[in-house]
């Protein structure tokens, strides 16, 4: 059968592809490639991206860590627990990043809840070191992975989980071995938007973390130092993003990877 | 592969049932009525072969049903009242002012900005602050203003051509802005050098950073800040959350803010501030008459910590 589009949601569409793509494609033929290579391997570019990928990976690892023992508390958790909870972690996905950083402070800033008596304590301090850019990261890129997560464990019937009780298995065993195997894919895609969110990340880590090259200054904010500064460095950074976003994206959908994330029966 | 199969039948089924649902919904809300049908197959939304299986009907319904078209007009209508009011605002701005400064500037400009329109009926003039290379890109990129203030000869250059005759009006001098429960322990500039002292500075990338390298080159201070922040605000910032022992700031940073105070280097380091009327000005008679009233306030600027620089 044909497929119809009306002409008027079909424009409709056009625009919203124009306003998603349209400006990544520009910023793609403005690069002036010649300047990109010579400006990537300057250091603070080259800073820039380690500090990133290495805190971007660290957040998303934490964010594994901790997000599915969480989004399986809240699948099969007592219903009120996760109706309260629920908002409540996923909350700092659609929280103005400046006002995440606001919040980091409040708990780990050096008069913080917490910051305060750990500076008391042993006389360390979290803000402006690369673990407040990892904590920053997992603040804001966890509930990517909890919400993908828990979408998937809330297809997995119960009947499965009780079926493994009947047969003597604990929870903890039920865990390991139905819904951690089931929701592999899942938890890879969370991981891998957690990992790009965390890459991204700017206005929480400028908050908490601060920018100071080679110890928290990240690409995002290095590229806003160089908008004005250096624009080819900036260009030169821009496209790296870019580049790691598209191929993230595009590969879950190369057959070995998908079919290495498919989960197994 | 069992459970597989079985959570994705259970997922369509959800799907469908929800589908019903808001098919059931919209009907109730009367979008199903023949005359909508009749209306639509008019307007040619929808085709009219009668082919089409019933889910297809069903969607045409949905997508143009009346509820959604008086949304779909109100969000054209609300755009274009947006682009509108931008350019309405464009044709009617004879009296109004945009002036882009240096955040230093912030609150004795703010000032200045009131008496301006006090004493000029019906002017008003629009500020924003930010970082110096910041405010003068925007202007390069062609950003609607008739006022520029850089703290710097080399961010006025970044402004490019349309900052025309840029002059020096004022000076304003780098200091250590201590916070009250630190302010016995850190007494003169190379007691940054403490391992124990937490302070930042601006990023070499602006002015205040700039001066901040040079002032503590010539003071001997040689221990790394603990983050290089975007513009001289974001370094109060700091000082006034308790994040920082000390900041290197403008001597005009520490007005309005009782609660910190200053530590001078042994050798003054000062930027210059620079005015410039865009040379694209649309109201650039009222633009000049401002930057007059500017250079006439060397009480307020004065009394905020800038030293006036006479032409």
């Amino acid at each position: 059968m044909k497929r119809h589009l009306s002409p008027g949601i079909a424009g409709v569409a056009a625009v919203a592809s124009l306003l998603s793509a349209g400006p990544l494609l520009v910023l793609f033929i403005e690069v002036p490639w010649s300047e990109v290579s010579a400006s990537l391997t300057r250091s603070a570019s080259l800073s820039a991206l380690r500090v990133s990928l290495a805190t971007a990976t660290f957040a998303a690892l934490i964010s594994v860590i901790f997000g599915v023992p969480l989004a399986w508390v809240l699948s099969r958790g007592p219903r009120r627990l996760s109706s309260i909870l629920r908002p409540l972690v996923i909350a700092p996905m659609i929280l103005p990043p400046t006002v995440a950083g606001f919040a980091l402070l409040n708990v780990f800033g050096r008069n913080g809840l917490i910051g305060g008596p750990l500076r008391d304590l042993t006389g360390a301090t979290v803000p402006f070191t690369p673990a407040a850019v990892v904590i920053a990261g997992v603040f804001v890129s966890m509930p990517f992975l909890v919400l993908v997560v828990l979408a998937a464990l809330n297809q997995l019937p119960h009947e499965i989980e009780e079926a493994a009780a009947i047969d003597g298995a604990s929870a903890t065993q039920a865990f390991w071995h139905i819904v951690l195997p089931y929701g592999r894919s899942a938890i890879a895609i969370g991981a891998a938007l957690a990992w790009t969110r965390a890459l991204g990340e700017f206005g929480a880590t400028l908050t908490f973390a601060g920018s100071l090259p080679n110890v928290t200054r990240t690409v995002p904010m290095q590229v806003y130092l160089d908008l004005e500064s250096s624009p080819s460095a900036a260009y030169a950074l821009s496209v790296i993003t870019l580049v790691i976003a598209v191929l993230v994206i595009f590969s879950m959908r190369i057959p070995w990877v998908s079919s290495l994330l498919r989960a197994r029966g | 592969m069992r459970h597989h199969s079985v959570d994705k039948d259970g997922a369509s089924g959800k799907n469908l049932r929800h589908r019903r649902v808001l098919g059931d919904a919209l009907r109730s809300h009367g979008i199903n009525s023949p005359g909508t049908d009749v209306k639509l197959a008019h307007a040619g939304c929808m085709p009219s072969t009668g082919e089409e299986s019933d889910r297809h009907t069903r969607h045409a319904v949905i997508l143009s049903g009346p509820a959604v078209k008086v949304t779909l007009v109100g969000i054209i209508l609300a755009l274009l009242a947006a682009c509108g009011g931008a350019q309405e605002g464009k044709a009617d701005s004879d009296s109004t002012l945009t002036v882009l400064a240096a955040s230093s500037m912030a609150s004795a400009l703010t000032t200045v900005a009131d008496s301006f329109e006090a004493s000029n009926d019906g002017v008003e003039v629009r500020l924003s602050f930010g970082g110096s290379p910041t405010i003068a890109s925007q202007i390069r990129n062609g950003l609607p203003a008739d006022v520029l203030i850089t703290a710097s000869q080399d961010s006025m250059a970044l402004a490019g051509t349309r900052a025309v005759d840029p002059q020096v009006f004022a000076r304003n001098w780098i200091i250590i802005a201590v916070a009250a429960e630190t302010q016995r322990s850190i007494r003169s500039a190379v007691d940054l050098n403490r391992p124990n002292v937490t302070w930042v500075r601006c990023d070499d990338a602006v002015p205040c950073g700039k001066a901040a390298l040079q002032a503590l080159a010539n003071s001997a201070v040689t221990a790394t800040p603990a983050s290089l922040e975007p513009d001289v605000a974001a370094v109060v910032g700091r000082l006034l959350s308790g994040e920082v022992d000390a900041g290197i700031v403008y001597r005009s940073s520490l007005v309005g803010n009782p609660q910190l105070f200053a530590v001078e280097f042994p050798e003054p380091v000062s930027v210059e501030l620079l005015y410039s009327v865009m040379r694209d000005s649309e109201h650039a008679e009222l633009a000049r008459r401002f930057v007059t009233h500017l250079l006439q306030a060397g009480d307020v600027l004065t009394r905020a910590g800038f030293e006036m620089v006479s032409p």
